[in-house]
């Protein structure tokens, strides 16, 4: 009996988490519905991203190799110091975007009488394993910097290119997008590719 | 006062921009420069005497700010090393003492006058950020050549 209070414990610990996120996810203050009828949410969709070769560059290995080479150990901390903070920067942007993506999801779910239960699991799913991917890798940037990443990086883009396509299947159109023609873009931000 | 013009007249502005003007200057950061002078700083229009006299002034303009940001994206995107060589062979290209162009640079920062109106932010940063590690990389092989 004593050995099932391990996973007990670690089943209530993903239990809260997946509460508190979901939470997090969810607008204290106001109406998610009311938003989203004033298009704030919305507009909420059409956050700015990293282009591409911004991401590329940014995680890729190339800049760290040239620096690797310079003399003075302070060039490659100022590189670090400023490439960490941009690399940061990536990461809170992707989370909130995908943040942002199932605020939008809960508001339009709400509306829906068709839910489709499996639908809802997946997105609630993706949407923890991005977060928790998202929080592996600003730990990374942390502890080492944003060097070498794109692989990393690139499957976190994955992730959230998935986790966006699921909620664009999921909203009917003309809710998700009102009278705009342009298309929200993807939580992962940069589309990254660069491995 | 709205003045039209089309894409065609654009484009050849464009055009002779490159041939004529760009061409000439060897460095991608003198060219970014050099647009970035083309512009008031002011009002943020693009002027070209030049240009405007072949084409509309309203096409000219398009086309400066077009180039413009072509040249700060392809440059705040470049590889690190090229942008230090870049910066270096511009510094050098002053005629002014390398140190104290440098001093002025880490101090006054004039490159962000260079950064065209309507350029994503997330890139204006990286370029802010790699210009500041360019110039301490330059800085130290100048004064190691000393």
């Amino acid at each position: 009996m004593t050995g099932a209070w391990p996973f007990l414990a670690l089943g209530l610990l993903l239990l809260v988490l997946v509460i508190v996120l979901l939470q997090r996810a969810t607008p204290s203050e106001h109406d998610p519905a009311e938003l989203f009828e004033e298009g704030e949410t919305q507009a909420a969709l059409y956050a700015e991203s990293f282009p591409q070769r911004l991401v590329d560059r940014l995680f890729g290995s190339e800049d760290w190799e040239f620096i690797a080479k310079q003399e003075p150990a302070r060039l490659k901390r100022l590189f670090l110091q400023q490439r960490t903070a941009l690399a940061l920067s990536w990461v809170r942007d992707a989370r909130t975007n995908a943040t942002k993506l199932i605020r939008v999801h809960s508001a339009v779910a709400r509306k829906n009488s068709r839910l489709e239960p499996l639908v809802e699991l997946r997105v609630i799913a993706d949407y923890l394993v991005f977060q928790i991917l998202c929080q592996l890798i600003a730990s990374v940037i942390w502890l080492r910097g944003p060097v070498a990443m794109g692989r990393l990086v690139g499957y976190a883009d994955d992730l959230s290119e998935r986790l966006y396509k699921v909620n664009s299947r999921a909203f009917p159109a003309e809710l998700a997008y009102g009278h705009s023609n342009r298309q929200p873009a993807p939580p992962g931000a940069g589309r990254a590719r660069g491995r | 006062m709205s003045v039209r013009f089309s894409g065609t007249d654009v484009e050849a502005a464009r055009e002779d921009l490159n041939t004529r003007s760009l061409a000439k200057i060897g460095l991608e950061f003198a060219r970014l420069i050099y647009l970035a002078s083309t512009r008031d700083y002011n009002t943020g229009r693009y002027y070209h005497d030049g240009l405007a006299l072949h084409f509309s002034e309203a096409a000219a303009a398009q086309a400066l700010w077009d180039a413009h940001r072509e040249v700060f994206t392809d440059l705040a995107l470049s590889p690190l090393e090229d942008l230090v060589n870049q910066l270096q062979a511009y510094i050098r290209s002053v005629g002014a003492e390398s140190s104290e162009v440098i001093r002025a640079w880490e101090k006054l920062e004039p490159y962000r006058i260079a950064i065209p109106i309507g350029s994503d932010p997330h890139t204006i940063s990286f370029f802010l950020a790699n210009v500041k590690i360019a110039l301490a990389i330059v800085d130290f092989r100048e004064q190691a050549t000393r």
